[in-house]
């Protein structure tokens, strides 16, 4: 909850909730209805509340209704904001909550349409017509009751629709990325198509030589056999033939290795949104961050740079629960760089335990000790730490008691160094 | 005893090497010709005073079974009547159907023996050498048949009734001698009745006769 707060994760849907609360306390009181009001406040509380307490929102939807019938001055656009809440609920509370979201709304309904349709005269003030008997008091019942579950239907549709999209398609942002990925993944491909042609022109070229050393061996067995004398001339070609073979298959591993270099060099911390992006899809919040006035560095180094973090969140996938949300943050200072890689999967893990029942005890100093670098493979830890140090770089590995895991890359010089090296 | 005349037509000098050797050890075969150039090996096929062609896959310029087509178009042309066995790195069911399609008489790996190299050699000399006809049917169902012409289908309805005999017991894999006894004929009619057919259908080889006719009739 705190960690919710300290990320500021509530920001934007507080902005939704303020602006909801203000329009709807502005249209209320433009016919100084003060007590429509209340339905204003509690509007932006649901609100607020559909992101990470969606009982509440779930709660607050009959008594929004009812506050909404009885206080509103516009009850048609009231509704409309009440389905907006709903919307959000649809987006963001669990399969359960939406069940009993769908109760809720459909409770709503039917209070709506008995205190605007049958006791009010909702109806009658629109179309204009006097209610005199039983049976038109329960027809208005009726269309009021159906039009509100119609409004609030199409608005969990919609948000489950909305849902649907973010979480097959993603947000725009994820779109985007997973373009810039697929046209890079088609480039790839495209490369190693080519490399794939020329390989296999040089394996064939490999087959007829090694066919030729064959060749000339076998007929070297049956001209032996008929002239003794031939030995010298049959081993003379069956070593030219041999030599012809190998520098073929020289070519074939220069070419293939080089081909595997020039791969992994291309790496960039440009590319780690796509990384992150592939870890969102995981189910892994990544978010990047960078602060401070970037530098250029050379291939080596951001090739270095990006190995860190590949190895973090691998390292993360591998300990951490599905949900544990991951920062990757870049501070760049005048003259060096840190990357952090933190991670909350122990709160996650604690979390999920919690809700099965689980009792957690906490942490002592006896578990900071203990984990130290214990969730990092230690020969991984050491192969960094030597890829660091070739940029005078150092790495901290630490766990952050009941929180998770925090990888630190320091790297003081590396501006002057990438200066050195260009 | 008269020693087989063998032609080598490959530009790998060292595979060409081999292969004479393997051939120049039996008392009756002898390399006489050795060709790197196809383009040259094809405008100097009709004067090859050979029997046995050995084509490789190595060529510069042309490759595969358009060289094996134009080599026995014009061995044809020639009334050269030279057997083509072409061969590659290695042996595969596919390698072999598209090389008699394009006019081998057939097709060996250089992964094969030269013992079987040897004996292909013997075989394909004898004038009415045809691949095992069952080999030949499971290649046509893999691989596509090959269509009989309407030239040849014309040649074949107006075949008699003992032409029509002679054509079904080519297409069992008999040797014209064997078909001749059986039917009490001459050899050189049954042989003249085949190289008829293939002249007026375009073919270059009886392997292709022996293909086309079977799908014809399917």
């Amino acid at each position: 909850m705190i960690r919710w707060i300290l990320d500021r994760k509530w920001l934007s849907i507080s902005m939704y909730a303020g602006m909801l609360a203000l329009v709807s306390a502005g249209s209320e009181l433009l016919k100084q209805n003060y007590l429509g009001l209340f339905f204003s406040i509690l509007l932006g509380v649901a609100t607020i509340a559909t992101r990470k307490f969606a009982w509440i929102s779930i709660g607050l939807i009959p008594v929004l209704g009812l506050l909404l019938s009885l206080y509103s001055a516009f009850p048609s656009f009231a509704a409309l904001e009440l389905a907006f809440v709903i919307g959000l609920i649809a987006v963001f509370a669990s399969d359960r909550q939406r069940i009993w979201g769908s109760i809720s709304s459909t409770i709503t309904a039917v209070s709506m349409g008995l205190l605007l349709g049958y006791q009010g005269n909702y109806l009658e003030s629109m179309l204009g017509y006097q209610a005199n008997s039983e049976a038109v008091r329960f027809n208005s019942l009726t269309v009021v009751f159906f039009l509100a579950f119609l409004l609030f239907a199409l608005a969990g549709v919609l948000g489950h629709l909305y849902l649907l999209r973010l979480r097959h398609i993603g947000s725009p942002q994820d779109v985007a990325f997973s373009a810039i990925r697929a046209g890079k993944l088609r480039l790839e491909i495209a490369k190693q198509n080519e490399r794939l042609e020329i390989a296999k022109d040089l394996s064939e070229l490999l087959v007829q030589k090694i066919s030729a050393v064959v060749s000339v061996t076998e007929g070297g067995r049956y001209a032996i056999a008929s002239d003794p004398s031939a030995a010298e001339r049959v081993l003379d070609r069956s070593h030219e033939a041999g030599r012809a073979a190998q520098s073929e298959l020289r070519r074939l591993y220069d070419y293939l290795n080089s081909a595997i270099i020039s791969d992994v060099a291309s790496f960039k911390i440009d590319d780690l949104g796509e990384l992150a992006v592939a870890y969102r899809e995981l189910g892994f919040n990544t978010v990047i961050s960078s602060q401070g006035q970037s530098f250029e560095l050379n291939a080596g180094m951001e090739l270095c740079v990006y190995k860190i973090v590949f190895e973090a969140l691998q390292n993360v996938r591998k300990h951490a629960p599905l949900g544990t949300e991951i920062g990757v943050d870049f501070l760049w200072v005048e003259d060096g760089l840190q990357v952090l890689v933190k991670d909350n999967g122990i709160e996650v893990s604690n979390r999920q335990k919690q809700s099965l029942g689980e009792a957690i005890e906490g942490y002592d100093a006896n578990e900071d000790f203990e984990s130290l670098v214990s969730e990092f493979d230690g020969a991984t830890l050491a192969a960094l730490r030597d890829r660091a140090a070739i940029y005078k770089g150092r790495i901290e590995a630490t766990r952050v008691a009941g929180v998770g895991f925090t990888l630190s890359a320091i790297f003081p010089n590396l501006k002057s160094l990438a200066a050195q090296g260009n | 005893m008269n020693d087989l005349r063998i032609g080598l037509i490959d530009s790998n000098e060292l595979v060409r090497s081999g292969r004479s050797m393997i051939i120049n050890s039996q008392a009756d075969m002898r390399v006489v010709l050795e060709e790197s150039d196809p383009v040259s090996a094809i405008e100097r096929a009709p004067d090859y005073l050979v029997d046995v062609l050995l084509v490789g896959p190595s060529q510069h310029s042309l490759r595969g079974k358009q060289f094996i087509q134009l080599l026995a178009q014009a061995l044809v042309e020639a009334k050269n009547e030279c057997a083509i066995i072409s061969y590659n790195a290695f042996f595969s069911p596919k390698l072999r159907y598209e090389a008699i399609l394009a006019g081998s008489q057939d097709f060996i790996g250089l992964d094969s023996g030269g013992k079987e190299l040897l004996t292909l050699i013997r075989n394909v000399v004898k004038r009415d050498f045809v691949v095992d006809p069952g080999a030949l049917a499971s290649m046509s169902n893999v691989f596509g048949p090959l269509r009989a012409s309407n030239q040849l289908e014309l040649k074949l309805s107006e075949l008699n009734a003992i032409q029509t005999e002679v054509i079904e017991l080519f297409l069992t894999g008999q040797s014209d001698q064997a078909i001749a006894k059986q039917l009490e004929m001459a050899r050189t009619r049954v042989t003249q009745l085949i190289d008829t057919l293939i002249e007026a259908a375009g073919l270059t080889s009886r392997n292709q006769l022996l293909l086309a006719v079977s799908a014809g009739s399917e």
